[in-house]
Protein backbone atom coordinates (compact mmCIF):
# COMPACT_ATOMS: atom_id res chain seq x y z
CA UNK A 1 0.00 0.00 0.00
CA UNK A 2 2.85 2.40 0.74
CA UNK A 3 4.02 2.12 -2.87
CA UNK A 4 0.54 3.11 -4.04
CA UNK A 5 0.47 6.09 -1.68
CA UNK A 6 3.94 7.14 -2.89
CA UNK A 7 2.55 7.17 -6.43
CA UNK A 8 -0.46 9.23 -5.30
CA UNK A 9 1.84 11.74 -3.62
CA UNK A 10 3.51 12.35 -6.98
CA UNK A 11 0.13 12.42 -8.77
CA UNK A 12 -1.38 14.95 -6.35
CA UNK A 13 1.70 17.19 -6.64
CA UNK A 14 0.99 17.59 -10.35
CA UNK A 15 -2.78 18.12 -9.89
CA UNK A 16 -2.43 20.64 -7.07
CA UNK A 17 0.14 22.61 -9.00
CA UNK A 18 -2.16 22.66 -12.03
CA UNK A 19 -5.10 23.87 -9.91
CA UNK A 20 -2.90 26.65 -8.51
CA UNK A 21 -1.91 27.78 -12.00
CA UNK A 22 -5.50 27.69 -13.25
CA UNK A 23 -6.70 29.78 -10.32
CA UNK A 24 -4.03 32.39 -11.05
CA UNK A 25 -5.02 32.51 -14.72
CA UNK A 26 -8.72 32.80 -13.89
CA UNK A 27 -8.10 35.62 -11.46
CA UNK A 28 -6.22 37.56 -14.13
CA UNK A 29 -8.96 36.93 -16.67
CA UNK A 30 -11.96 37.45 -14.34
CA UNK A 31 -11.01 39.90 -11.57
CA UNK A 32 -14.66 40.04 -10.45
CA UNK A 33 -14.18 36.55 -9.02
CA UNK A 34 -11.39 37.68 -6.69
CA UNK A 35 -13.34 36.79 -3.50
CA UNK A 36 -14.03 33.28 -4.78
CA UNK A 37 -10.44 32.75 -5.94
CA UNK A 38 -9.17 33.85 -2.52
CA UNK A 39 -11.33 31.20 -0.83
CA UNK A 40 -10.29 28.51 -3.30
CA UNK A 41 -6.62 29.43 -2.84
CA UNK A 42 -6.99 29.22 0.91
CA UNK A 43 -8.48 25.71 0.58
CA UNK A 44 -5.67 24.85 -1.79
CA UNK A 45 -3.08 25.92 0.78
CA UNK A 46 -4.72 23.66 3.40
CA UNK A 47 -4.82 20.79 0.92
CA UNK A 48 -1.15 21.29 0.05
CA UNK A 49 -0.37 21.13 3.78
CA UNK A 50 -2.13 17.75 3.93
CA UNK A 51 -0.26 16.64 0.84
CA UNK A 52 3.07 17.50 2.53
CA UNK A 53 1.98 15.54 5.59
CA UNK A 54 1.03 12.59 3.40
CA UNK A 55 4.60 12.64 2.04
CA UNK A 56 6.03 12.63 5.58
CA UNK A 57 3.81 9.73 6.60
CA UNK A 58 4.97 7.68 3.63
CA UNK A 59 8.59 8.41 4.55
CA UNK A 60 7.82 7.22 8.08
CA UNK A 61 6.18 4.09 6.58
CA UNK A 62 2.89 4.88 8.35
CA UNK A 63 0.11 2.84 6.75
CA UNK A 64 -2.50 5.21 8.18
CA UNK A 65 -1.35 7.66 5.47
CA UNK A 66 -4.03 6.14 3.23
CA UNK A 67 -6.69 7.68 5.44
CA UNK A 68 -5.72 11.19 4.29
CA UNK A 69 -6.60 10.37 0.69
CA UNK A 70 -10.43 10.81 0.91
CA UNK A 71 -9.93 14.24 2.49
CA UNK A 72 -7.49 15.29 -0.24
CA UNK A 73 -9.85 13.90 -2.87
CA UNK A 74 -12.77 15.89 -1.50
CA UNK A 75 -11.05 19.15 -2.45
CA UNK A 76 -9.67 17.87 -5.75
CA UNK A 77 -13.05 16.52 -6.94
CA UNK A 78 -14.87 19.73 -6.13
CA UNK A 79 -12.18 21.92 -7.69
CA UNK A 80 -11.56 19.92 -10.85
CA UNK A 81 -15.06 18.59 -11.57
CA UNK A 82 -17.12 21.61 -10.58
CA UNK A 83 -15.42 24.92 -9.78
CA UNK A 84 -12.73 25.02 -12.47
CA UNK A 85 -15.01 23.99 -15.37
CA UNK A 86 -17.53 26.62 -14.26
CA UNK A 87 -14.90 29.34 -14.09
CA UNK A 88 -13.06 28.29 -17.24
CA UNK A 89 -16.23 28.13 -19.33
CA UNK A 90 -18.07 31.08 -17.83
CA UNK A 91 -19.99 32.71 -20.64
CA UNK A 92 -22.17 35.75 -21.11
CA UNK A 93 -25.34 33.91 -20.03
CA UNK A 94 -23.65 32.62 -16.86
CA UNK A 95 -22.54 36.15 -16.01
CA UNK A 96 -26.08 37.44 -16.58
CA UNK A 97 -27.53 35.00 -14.08
CA UNK A 98 -24.65 35.65 -11.67
CA UNK A 99 -25.47 39.37 -11.54
CA UNK A 100 -29.16 38.64 -11.15
CA UNK A 101 -28.56 36.15 -8.32
CA UNK A 102 -26.15 38.43 -6.50
CA UNK A 103 -28.86 41.05 -6.25
CA UNK A 104 -31.52 38.49 -5.25
CA UNK A 105 -29.30 36.90 -2.58
CA UNK A 106 -29.24 40.11 -0.54
CA UNK A 107 -33.03 40.40 -0.67
CA UNK A 108 -33.29 36.83 0.61
CA UNK A 109 -31.21 37.67 3.66
CA UNK A 110 -28.01 36.01 2.43
CA UNK A 111 -25.91 39.04 3.35
CA UNK A 112 -22.73 36.98 3.60
CA UNK A 113 -22.65 36.16 -0.13
CA UNK A 114 -19.71 37.99 -1.76
CA UNK A 115 -19.60 36.31 -5.13
CA UNK A 116 -21.44 33.59 -7.04
CA UNK A 117 -20.21 31.55 -9.95
CA UNK A 118 -23.00 30.26 -12.17
CA UNK A 119 -22.64 27.35 -14.56
CA UNK A 120 -25.65 26.94 -16.84
CA UNK A 121 -25.21 23.23 -17.28
CA UNK A 122 -27.90 20.85 -16.13
CA UNK A 123 -30.06 20.53 -13.03
CA UNK A 124 -30.08 22.96 -10.11
CA UNK A 125 -27.20 22.28 -7.72
CA UNK A 126 -25.35 24.40 -5.18
CA UNK A 127 -21.88 23.96 -3.79
CA UNK A 128 -21.08 25.99 -0.70
CA UNK A 129 -18.68 23.61 1.02
CA UNK A 130 -15.44 25.32 -0.01
CA UNK A 131 -16.85 28.71 0.84
CA UNK A 132 -20.33 29.71 1.92
CA UNK A 133 -19.60 33.30 0.85
CA UNK A 134 -18.88 32.33 -2.74
CA UNK A 135 -21.19 29.49 -3.79
CA UNK A 136 -21.17 27.73 -7.13
CA UNK A 137 -24.65 27.35 -8.58
CA UNK A 138 -25.43 24.99 -11.45
CA UNK A 139 -28.66 25.68 -13.31
CA UNK A 140 -30.46 24.73 -16.53
CA UNK A 141 -29.29 26.67 -19.62
CA UNK A 142 -32.80 27.97 -20.37
CA UNK A 143 -32.48 30.37 -17.44
CA UNK A 144 -30.68 32.66 -19.91
CA UNK A 145 -33.95 33.26 -21.77
CA UNK A 146 -36.79 31.91 -19.64
CA UNK A 147 -38.23 32.07 -16.14
CA UNK A 148 -39.17 28.41 -16.36
CA UNK A 149 -38.07 26.54 -13.21
CA UNK A 150 -36.38 29.67 -11.87
CA UNK A 151 -38.11 29.46 -8.46
CA UNK A 152 -35.85 26.44 -7.92
CA UNK A 153 -32.95 28.86 -7.52
CA UNK A 154 -34.45 29.98 -4.20
CA UNK A 155 -34.38 26.35 -3.07
CA UNK A 156 -30.67 26.38 -3.94
CA UNK A 157 -30.19 29.49 -1.80
CA UNK A 158 -31.70 27.42 1.00
CA UNK A 159 -28.75 25.02 0.73
CA UNK A 160 -26.39 27.95 1.11
CA UNK A 161 -28.32 29.08 4.21
CA UNK A 162 -27.91 25.62 5.73
CA UNK A 163 -24.17 25.75 5.13
CA UNK A 164 -24.00 29.15 6.83
CA UNK A 165 -26.35 28.18 9.67
CA UNK A 166 -25.82 24.43 10.22
CA UNK A 167 -27.64 24.64 13.55
CA UNK A 168 -30.94 24.77 11.63
CA UNK A 169 -30.65 21.09 10.72
CA UNK A 170 -29.86 20.27 14.35
CA UNK A 171 -33.09 22.02 15.40
CA UNK A 172 -35.06 20.04 12.80
CA UNK A 173 -33.31 16.83 13.87
CA UNK A 174 -34.41 17.39 17.47
CA UNK A 175 -37.99 18.00 16.30
CA UNK A 176 -37.95 14.69 14.39
CA UNK A 177 -36.36 12.80 17.30
CA UNK A 178 -38.91 14.13 19.77
CA UNK A 179 -41.79 13.35 17.44
CA UNK A 180 -40.78 9.72 16.98
CA UNK A 181 -39.77 9.31 20.63
CA UNK A 182 -43.34 10.20 21.59
CA UNK A 183 -44.63 7.58 19.17
CA UNK A 184 -42.02 5.05 20.38
CA UNK A 185 -40.94 4.61 16.75
CA UNK A 186 -37.26 5.50 17.13
CA UNK A 187 -36.22 3.56 14.01
CA UNK A 188 -38.30 5.86 11.79
CA UNK A 189 -36.12 8.86 12.52
CA UNK A 190 -33.30 7.39 10.45
CA UNK A 191 -35.26 8.26 7.31
CA UNK A 192 -34.99 11.94 8.18
CA UNK A 193 -31.23 12.14 7.79
CA UNK A 194 -29.43 15.46 7.36
CA UNK A 195 -29.88 15.51 3.58
CA UNK A 196 -33.66 15.01 3.58
CA UNK A 197 -34.26 17.44 6.40
CA UNK A 198 -32.12 19.91 4.47
CA UNK A 199 -34.17 19.42 1.31
CA UNK A 200 -37.40 20.00 3.21
CA UNK A 201 -35.99 23.15 4.80
CA UNK A 202 -34.94 24.43 1.34
CA UNK A 203 -38.53 23.99 0.09
CA UNK A 204 -39.84 25.93 3.09
CA UNK A 205 -37.20 28.65 2.72
CA UNK A 206 -37.85 28.99 -1.03
CA UNK A 207 -41.61 29.36 -0.46
CA UNK A 208 -40.98 31.85 2.35
CA UNK A 209 -38.92 34.18 0.15
CA UNK A 210 -40.45 33.48 -3.27
CA UNK A 211 -44.10 32.89 -2.37
CA UNK A 212 -46.70 31.16 -4.57
CA UNK A 213 -44.30 30.95 -7.53
CA UNK A 214 -42.25 28.39 -5.63
CA UNK A 215 -45.32 26.47 -4.49
CA UNK A 216 -46.58 26.26 -8.08
CA UNK A 217 -43.10 25.31 -9.31
CA UNK A 218 -42.84 22.49 -6.75
CA UNK A 219 -46.21 21.12 -7.87
CA UNK A 220 -45.13 21.43 -11.50
CA UNK A 221 -41.97 19.46 -10.73
CA UNK A 222 -43.95 16.83 -8.81
CA UNK A 223 -46.44 16.28 -11.64
CA UNK A 224 -43.70 16.22 -14.30
CA UNK A 225 -41.59 13.74 -12.33
CA UNK A 226 -44.44 11.22 -12.72
CA UNK A 227 -43.35 9.34 -9.61
CA UNK A 228 -45.51 8.10 -6.75
CA UNK A 229 -45.94 11.23 -4.59
CA UNK A 230 -46.23 9.08 -1.46
CA UNK A 231 -43.21 6.88 -2.13
CA UNK A 232 -40.80 6.89 0.82
CA UNK A 233 -37.63 5.98 -1.02
CA UNK A 234 -34.44 5.43 0.99
CA UNK A 235 -32.41 5.89 -2.18
CA UNK A 236 -33.79 9.36 -2.93
CA UNK A 237 -32.17 12.35 -1.27
CA UNK A 238 -35.54 14.12 -1.37
CA UNK A 239 -38.64 13.42 0.70
CA UNK A 240 -41.76 12.27 -1.23
CA UNK A 241 -43.34 15.00 -3.35
CA UNK A 242 -46.54 14.89 -1.34
CA UNK A 243 -44.56 15.94 1.76
CA UNK A 244 -42.67 18.61 -0.17
CA UNK A 245 -45.81 20.15 -1.65
CA UNK A 246 -47.50 20.01 1.76
CA UNK A 247 -44.72 21.96 3.50
CA UNK A 248 -44.62 24.51 0.67
CA UNK A 249 -48.36 25.07 1.05
CA UNK A 250 -48.01 25.45 4.83
CA UNK A 251 -45.16 27.95 4.37
CA UNK A 252 -47.14 30.28 2.13
CA UNK A 253 -48.21 33.57 3.59
CA UNK A 254 -51.89 33.35 4.59
CA UNK A 255 -52.77 36.20 2.23
CA UNK A 256 -52.54 33.68 -0.63
CA UNK A 257 -55.33 31.52 0.79
CA UNK A 258 -57.77 32.65 -1.93
CA UNK A 259 -55.27 33.35 -4.69
CA UNK A 260 -56.63 31.75 -7.90
CA UNK A 261 -53.28 30.43 -9.17
CA UNK A 262 -52.63 28.78 -5.80
CA UNK A 263 -56.09 27.18 -5.87
CA UNK A 264 -55.58 26.02 -9.45
CA UNK A 265 -52.19 24.45 -8.65
CA UNK A 266 -53.62 22.81 -5.51
CA UNK A 267 -56.46 21.27 -7.56
CA UNK A 268 -53.98 19.92 -10.10
CA UNK A 269 -51.87 18.44 -7.33
CA UNK A 270 -54.83 16.87 -5.56
CA UNK A 271 -55.85 15.22 -8.85
CA UNK A 272 -52.33 13.86 -9.19
CA UNK A 273 -52.31 12.57 -5.60
CA UNK A 274 -55.76 11.05 -6.15
CA UNK A 275 -54.32 8.51 -8.57
CA UNK A 276 -52.16 6.90 -5.86
CA UNK A 277 -52.68 5.52 -2.35
CA UNK A 278 -50.88 6.57 0.79
CA UNK A 279 -49.38 3.61 2.55
CA UNK A 280 -48.58 3.09 6.23
CA UNK A 281 -44.94 4.00 5.78
CA UNK A 282 -45.83 7.40 4.35
CA UNK A 283 -48.42 7.99 7.06
CA UNK A 284 -45.82 7.28 9.72
CA UNK A 285 -42.73 8.94 8.26
CA UNK A 286 -44.43 11.95 6.66
CA UNK A 287 -47.40 12.48 8.96
CA UNK A 288 -49.01 15.91 8.88
CA UNK A 289 -48.20 16.29 12.59
CA UNK A 290 -44.48 15.86 11.90
CA UNK A 291 -44.47 18.05 8.78
CA UNK A 292 -46.37 20.81 10.63
CA UNK A 293 -43.78 20.64 13.35
CA UNK A 294 -40.93 20.91 10.81
CA UNK A 295 -42.59 23.85 9.05
CA UNK A 296 -43.02 25.70 12.36
CA UNK A 297 -39.43 25.03 13.40
CA UNK A 298 -38.09 26.08 9.98
CA UNK A 299 -40.10 29.30 9.85
CA UNK A 300 -38.96 30.13 13.37
CA UNK A 301 -35.33 29.58 12.37
CA UNK A 302 -35.70 31.74 9.26
CA UNK A 303 -37.31 34.57 11.17
CA UNK A 304 -34.81 34.43 14.07
CA UNK A 305 -31.60 33.70 12.19
CA UNK A 306 -32.26 35.49 8.90
CA UNK A 307 -33.89 38.74 9.95
CA UNK A 308 -33.25 40.25 6.51
CA UNK A 309 -35.10 37.52 4.65
CA UNK A 310 -38.41 38.97 3.50
CA UNK A 311 -41.52 36.84 3.83
CA UNK A 312 -43.03 37.18 0.36
CA UNK A 313 -46.38 38.84 0.85
CA UNK A 314 -47.04 40.93 -2.24
CA UNK A 315 -50.62 40.39 -3.42
CA UNK A 316 -50.71 39.11 -6.99
CA UNK A 317 -52.33 41.71 -9.25
CA UNK A 318 -55.70 41.12 -10.80
CA UNK A 319 -56.02 40.25 -14.45
CA UNK A 320 -55.75 43.68 -16.06
CA UNK A 321 -52.64 44.71 -14.05
CA UNK A 322 -50.91 41.37 -14.23
CA UNK A 323 -48.84 42.01 -17.35
CA UNK A 324 -47.78 45.47 -16.28
CA UNK A 325 -44.00 45.68 -15.84
CA UNK A 326 -42.71 48.27 -13.39
CA UNK A 327 -39.25 49.59 -12.49
CA UNK A 328 -39.53 48.37 -8.88
CA UNK A 329 -40.39 44.77 -9.68
CA UNK A 330 -38.18 42.20 -7.97
CA UNK A 331 -37.38 38.81 -9.49
CA UNK A 332 -39.86 37.30 -7.02
CA UNK A 333 -42.58 39.65 -8.34
CA UNK A 334 -41.74 38.61 -11.89
CA UNK A 335 -41.83 34.91 -11.04
CA UNK A 336 -45.15 35.21 -9.23
CA UNK A 337 -46.77 37.18 -12.01
CA UNK A 338 -45.21 34.79 -14.51
CA UNK A 339 -46.68 31.78 -12.71
CA UNK A 340 -50.11 33.37 -12.67
CA UNK A 341 -50.01 34.36 -16.35
CA UNK A 342 -48.65 30.93 -17.39
CA UNK A 343 -51.27 28.95 -15.52
CA UNK A 344 -54.27 31.28 -15.89
CA UNK A 345 -53.60 32.81 -19.34
CA UNK A 346 -51.07 30.58 -21.07
CA UNK A 347 -51.67 32.20 -24.47
CA UNK A 348 -50.29 35.49 -23.15
CA UNK A 349 -47.21 34.02 -21.50
CA UNK A 350 -44.60 33.96 -24.30
CA UNK A 351 -45.07 37.64 -25.16
CA UNK A 352 -44.96 38.69 -21.52
CA UNK A 353 -41.81 36.67 -20.80
CA UNK A 354 -40.09 38.27 -23.78
CA UNK A 355 -40.83 41.69 -22.33
CA UNK A 356 -39.58 40.61 -18.91
CA UNK A 357 -36.30 39.41 -20.39
CA UNK A 358 -35.86 42.72 -22.21
CA UNK A 359 -36.12 44.38 -18.82
CA UNK A 360 -33.78 41.88 -17.10
CA UNK A 361 -31.28 42.19 -19.95
CA UNK A 362 -31.28 45.96 -19.70
CA UNK A 363 -30.22 45.67 -16.04
CA UNK A 364 -28.07 42.54 -15.90
CA UNK A 365 -26.67 42.34 -19.43
CA UNK A 366 -25.32 45.85 -19.89
CA UNK A 367 -23.15 44.72 -22.82
CA UNK A 368 -26.19 43.63 -24.83
CA UNK A 369 -27.82 47.05 -24.73
CA UNK A 370 -24.71 48.85 -26.10
CA UNK B 1 -33.62 18.43 -8.38
CA UNK B 2 -30.59 19.16 -6.30
CA UNK B 3 -29.16 15.86 -5.11
CA UNK B 4 -25.58 17.06 -5.11
CA UNK B 5 -26.42 20.15 -3.08
CA UNK B 6 -27.41 18.07 -0.08
CA UNK B 7 -24.44 15.74 -0.53
CA UNK B 8 -22.15 18.76 -0.61
CA UNK B 9 -23.82 20.06 2.54
CA UNK B 10 -23.41 16.71 4.27
CA UNK B 11 -19.75 16.48 3.27
CA UNK B 12 -19.25 19.97 4.68
CA UNK B 13 -20.45 18.71 8.07
CA UNK B 14 -18.53 15.44 7.90
CA UNK B 15 -15.14 16.63 6.64
CA UNK B 16 -13.88 18.60 9.67
CA UNK B 17 -14.76 15.74 12.01
CA UNK B 18 -13.14 13.12 9.78
CA UNK B 19 -10.01 15.19 9.24
CA UNK B 20 -9.54 15.95 12.95
CA UNK B 21 -10.16 12.31 13.85
CA UNK B 22 -7.72 11.09 11.18
CA UNK B 23 -4.92 13.44 12.25
CA UNK B 24 -5.45 12.58 15.91
CA UNK B 25 -5.41 8.86 15.18
CA UNK B 26 -2.22 9.22 13.14
CA UNK B 27 -0.61 11.10 16.05
CA UNK B 28 -1.56 8.47 18.63
CA UNK B 29 -0.53 5.68 16.26
CA UNK B 30 2.87 7.31 15.77
CA UNK B 31 3.23 7.62 19.55
CA UNK B 32 2.52 3.93 20.03
CA UNK B 33 4.68 2.99 17.02
CA UNK B 34 7.61 5.04 18.30
CA UNK B 35 8.07 7.22 15.19
CA UNK B 36 6.30 10.35 16.39
CA UNK B 37 9.49 12.45 16.38
CA UNK B 38 9.96 11.70 12.68
CA UNK B 39 6.63 13.45 12.14
CA UNK B 40 7.55 16.32 14.43
CA UNK B 41 4.84 15.37 16.94
CA UNK B 42 5.14 16.38 20.58
CA UNK B 43 3.39 15.64 23.88
CA UNK B 44 0.90 18.47 23.32
CA UNK B 45 -0.11 16.88 20.00
CA UNK B 46 -0.89 13.59 21.76
CA UNK B 47 -2.94 15.36 24.42
CA UNK B 48 -4.83 17.30 21.80
CA UNK B 49 -5.30 14.11 19.79
CA UNK B 50 -6.69 12.22 22.79
CA UNK B 51 -9.20 15.00 23.41
CA UNK B 52 -10.26 15.06 19.75
CA UNK B 53 -10.83 11.32 19.73
CA UNK B 54 -12.59 11.40 23.09
CA UNK B 55 -14.96 14.10 21.77
CA UNK B 56 -16.09 11.76 19.00
CA UNK B 57 -16.00 8.44 20.85
CA UNK B 58 -18.09 9.53 23.84
CA UNK B 59 -21.04 11.09 21.96
CA UNK B 60 -20.95 8.14 19.55
CA UNK B 61 -21.14 5.74 22.50
CA UNK B 62 -24.02 7.76 23.96
CA UNK B 63 -25.79 7.81 20.60
CA UNK B 64 -25.97 4.01 20.64
CA UNK B 65 -28.38 4.13 23.57
CA UNK B 66 -30.15 7.45 23.04
CA UNK B 67 -33.67 7.78 21.77
CA UNK B 68 -32.82 11.24 20.36
CA UNK B 69 -29.14 11.23 19.37
CA UNK B 70 -27.56 14.23 17.70
CA UNK B 71 -28.36 14.17 13.98
CA UNK B 72 -24.76 13.80 12.73
CA UNK B 73 -24.55 10.45 14.53
CA UNK B 74 -27.67 8.91 12.94
CA UNK B 75 -25.92 7.59 9.80
CA UNK B 76 -22.97 6.33 11.86
CA UNK B 77 -25.19 4.41 14.26
CA UNK B 78 -27.13 2.97 11.32
CA UNK B 79 -23.85 1.90 9.69
CA UNK B 80 -22.69 0.28 12.95
CA UNK B 81 -25.99 -1.57 13.34
CA UNK B 82 -25.68 -2.94 9.80
CA UNK B 83 -22.08 -4.08 10.37
CA UNK B 84 -20.87 -7.49 11.53
CA UNK B 85 -19.88 -6.36 15.01
CA UNK B 86 -22.63 -6.62 17.62
CA UNK B 87 -23.88 -3.48 19.33
CA UNK B 88 -22.93 -5.04 22.65
CA UNK B 89 -19.32 -5.34 21.47
CA UNK B 90 -19.36 -1.77 20.21
CA UNK B 91 -20.62 -0.52 23.59
CA UNK B 92 -17.93 -2.46 25.46
CA UNK B 93 -15.13 -1.36 23.10
CA UNK B 94 -16.13 2.29 23.04
CA UNK B 95 -16.35 2.38 26.84
CA UNK B 96 -12.90 0.83 27.06
CA UNK B 97 -11.27 3.21 24.59
CA UNK B 98 -12.99 6.24 26.14
CA UNK B 99 -11.40 5.29 29.49
CA UNK B 100 -7.98 4.94 27.85
CA UNK B 101 -8.29 8.32 26.16
CA UNK B 102 -8.71 10.00 29.52
CA UNK B 103 -5.39 8.66 30.81
CA UNK B 104 -2.03 10.35 30.31
CA UNK B 105 -0.29 7.27 28.88
CA UNK B 106 -0.42 6.09 25.27
CA UNK B 107 -3.46 4.06 24.23
CA UNK B 108 -2.91 0.30 23.92
CA UNK B 109 -2.72 -1.57 20.61
CA UNK B 110 -6.21 -2.85 21.32
CA UNK B 111 -7.42 0.70 21.90
CA UNK B 112 -5.82 1.83 18.66
CA UNK B 113 -7.50 -0.95 16.75
CA UNK B 114 -10.91 0.11 18.12
CA UNK B 115 -10.17 3.69 17.09
CA UNK B 116 -9.26 2.37 13.63
CA UNK B 117 -12.69 0.71 13.51
CA UNK B 118 -14.42 3.96 14.45
CA UNK B 119 -12.36 5.70 11.80
CA UNK B 120 -13.54 3.18 9.20
CA UNK B 121 -17.17 3.99 10.07
CA UNK B 122 -16.57 7.74 9.72
CA UNK B 123 -14.59 7.29 6.52
CA UNK B 124 -17.13 4.91 4.96
CA UNK B 125 -19.91 7.48 5.37
CA UNK B 126 -17.73 10.30 4.00
CA UNK B 127 -16.42 8.24 1.07
CA UNK B 128 -19.91 7.11 0.11
CA UNK B 129 -21.01 10.75 -0.15
CA UNK B 130 -17.84 11.67 -2.02
CA UNK B 131 -18.46 8.89 -4.56
CA UNK B 132 -21.93 10.29 -5.22
CA UNK B 133 -20.37 13.69 -5.92
CA UNK B 134 -17.82 12.11 -8.27
CA UNK B 135 -20.42 10.05 -10.15
CA UNK B 136 -22.41 12.99 -11.39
Amino acid sequence: MLEYIKAKVADYAVILSWIEQELQDIETRCPEHHPLIVHLQSELVDTKGLHDYLKELVEASDNRAISLIPVLESFIVLATAYYLPALQKEGEADRFLRRLLLSVAKQCGLNWVEDIVVHLDGEHETFSRLSVETPLILAPPQHAVSLSDMPGLYHEFGHNVLRKLPGIVDVLGIAVSEHFAKLRKGDSLEYWEIGRLGELFCDIFATFVCGPAHYVSCIDMGIRSDCDPFLVDDGDAHPPFSARVYVCCKSLNIIYGNEPVVAMARDAWESCEGTRDRDEVFELVCSEALLDCLVDASLRCIQELLPNAKYYSTPLPRDEELEHITEEMSLEDMLNRGAKILFMYPERYAGWEEKIFKRLNSIYRPDLSV
Amino acid sequence: MSTLSSIDGKLAREKPRLLKFTLALIALGAQVGGYATKLGLQQKDFEKGRKTLFDVVVPLREALDQECPQIDFWPLVRRMKKGKKSMEDWRKDLDMVATQLQLKEPVTDEGLSILDEVHRVLEAEFSQDLRRLRNR
